[in-house]
């Protein structure tokens, strides 16, 4: 099976189960990890097909998270429409700071994207007025489509994952065209890529743009989801998890990435034992994925032949 | 500009930091014409190949190609010029099929941007891509290792992957740089065969080698370059009894 045959299966298991999940608790808890999945996807694109990191993931999630509560909270612009500015203002934001960012390279990129998460982070901690500072913003409103409100766990949960389907769809088809060919090109041998007409800097601008967009998009659909967003939940660490996810998932595998994120997001929730020592599992995971399947789930599962 | 050349090296210079590798040299490439480049190891050959397709700046010369100044001109523009290469050390994408590999030197050619890809409209340019793909390689005969990857493929069919990507762009101007290194007698000969097989084509082809006997088989005009500086250009028979050339080659 190809790679993304067997990702629209997957996705299509993930939305049927809701038929059969009755928890609310648990159908909470693998839809936002389904949101981690769209952010972890839009890092595949860059980790695993441009070649550039990303520690400020986190960031790009929170502004789209507040850039979407303030335009519906303030100015009453449709949740939607919030959603789909926020996620256009983030990745032009992404642009901007991308193209002087993404000259730089391996650790130095690692500082600044590193920076940038922290102070989008210091802004909403600090902007007390706009974002309700440490304390968290609320109020917004329930997404809704004509009559039909997403006010249950379990229809979010089979929206999100609906939307899941759409960007793994675009990753695919960036994946597997010229734009992708080309990706691939930069992450291994950048100056082959130049000598074949790769703008190689201008795409690793734009795919740092579209990877913002996924984020941005995600955080949008988890403030309206929670209805309550504060600065934690975008903070250092975060960016860090969905780093991990993307690495042990496998970097350039969409398939891969899909399946450790929700165990990833998952975890912690379960063995709530767990949850204090985070960082640290997060980091052993590191280090025994780099050891055992240094390609990720997904380079393994490629190497053994099982399923691609 | 001289009538019928192609490519015209003018007094390039480059320093990296104490070492002079190249060293004030100059020649041209005329149309339709097997140039070789030949030289000790280290005297400076690739590096002008590098200077020429924009991947490293000269510290001070010109280079003309159909008379433009090439350095007035982003890197990875030059292949629209209709300049394209190979590499000594073979630059395949591991995780890109022989197909795709050589799919990457039509890249400039294809005009579809990320929404159109999204769409799917750009179903249309990835058939013409195939199409002249599985042409260059029938033209290479190497059809049989479209779906393969680079490490599932013999050295020799390697080198002759990286000459499918540089020639599928249909360039005017071929740069080989050491196209016969690590391949053995047989594989030497199909190569040689290509090249000629490319130059009826009427593609001007400037190639480095270092192996004299392959050179003086397949060239029309020879330069040698030793420690950065060209020592000797002409035809192979004139280049070949020039005493300085013989120096350099023993002295090694
Ligand atoms: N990127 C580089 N940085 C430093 N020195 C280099 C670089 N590229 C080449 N050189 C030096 O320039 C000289 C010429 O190298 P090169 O052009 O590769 O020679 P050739 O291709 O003729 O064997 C050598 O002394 C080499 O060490
Ligand atoms: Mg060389």
């Amino acid at each position: 099976m190809k790679e993304n045959t067997a990702t629209y299966v997957l996705i299509a298991l993930f939305l049927l189960s809701g038929f059969i999940i009755k928890n609310p608790f648990i159908l909470n808890m693998v839809s936002i990890a389904a949101l981690a999945v769209i952010v972890v996807m839009g890092l595949n694109l860059l980790l695993g097909y441009a070649g550039q990191v990303s520690l400020g993931h986190a960031g790009f999630v929170g502004l789209g998270a507040y850039i979407s509560s303030i335009l519906a909270i303030r100015f009453n612009i449709n949740p939607w429409l919030s959603i789909l500015i926020a996620s256009l203002l983030t990745s032009v934001f992404a642009l901007i700071i991308g193209y002087p960012t993404l000259k730089l390279k391996g650790h130095y990129l690692a500082m600044a994207t590193l920076a940038i998460g922290e102070i989008i982070y210091i802004f909403a901690n600090n902007l007390v007025d706009l974002t309700g500072g440490h304390q968290g913003l609320t109020g917004m409103p329930m997404l809704s489509v004509g009559s039909f409100v997403f006010d249950s766990e379990k229809k979010f949960f089979f929206f999100v994952w609906i939307v899941v389907f759409f960007f793994a769809f675009i990753s695919f088809r960036i994946v597997n065209s010229h734009f992708g060919r080309a990706l691939k090109a930069i992450h291994e041998k950048e100056l082959a890529a130049l000598s074949f007409g790769v703008n190689v800097h201008l795409y690793k601008v734009v795919i740092f743009s579209l990877s913002a967009f996924y984020a941005a998009f995600a955080g949008g659909l988890y403030a309206f989801y929670l209805g309550f967003i504060s600065p934690s939940s975008f903070d250092l660490l975060k960016s860090i998890d969905y780093i991990v996810m993307a690495f042990v998932g496998g970097i350039d595998s969409i398939f891969g990435s899909l399946i450790i994120t929700v165990v990833l997001a998952s975890l912690p929730n379960i063995m709530t034992f767990l949850q204090d020592y985070w960082p640290i599992v997060n980091g052993l995971l590191l280090v025994i994925a780099a050891m055992f399947m240094p390609k990720g789930l997904g380079g393994f599962i490629k190497w053994k032949r099982a399923i691609f | 500009m001289e009538k019928g050349d192609i490519l015209k090296i003018k007094n390039i210079t480059k320093h990296f930091g104490g070492v002079k590798a190249v060293d004030g040299v100059s020649f041209s490439v005329r149309e339709r014409q097997i140039k070789a480049l030949v030289g000790p190891n280290g005297a400076g050959k690739t590096t002008l190949f590098n200077i020429v397709t924009g991947l490293y700046k000269a510290d001070s010369g010109e280079i003309i190609f159909k008379g433009k100044n090439l350095f007035l001109y982003k890197p990875y523009k030059l292949i629209n010029l209709g300049i394209s290469r190979t590499f000594q050390n073979i630059q395949l994408i591991d995780a890109l099929t022989v197909k795709e590999n050589i799919a990457l030197g039509l890249h400039s050619k294809i005009k579809s941007n990320p929404v159109s890809i999204i769409l799917g409209l750009n179903k249309s340019h990835e058939r013409d891509v195939l199409e002249k793909v599985e042409r260059v390689c029938r033209f290479l005969k190497i059809e049989d290792y479209l779906y393969k990857y680079p490490n599932q493929i013999p050295f020799g069919i390697k080198r002759l992957v990286e000459i499918a990507r540089a020639l599928v762009s249909e360039p005017e101007l071929l740069l080989l740089d050491e196209p016969a290194a690590g391949l053995n007698e047989d594989e030497t000969e199909l190569l040689l065969k290509s090249i000629f097989r490319i130059w009826e084509r009427g593609i001007s082809i400037l190639l480095i080698e270092h192996d004299m006997e392959f050179v003086t088989n397949c060239s029309h005009s020879i330069v040698v370059m030793d420690s950065g500086k060209k020592i000797a250009e002409g035809l192979p028979s004139e280049v070949m009894n020039d005493y300085r050339v013989i120096k350099a080659y023993m002295g090694e």
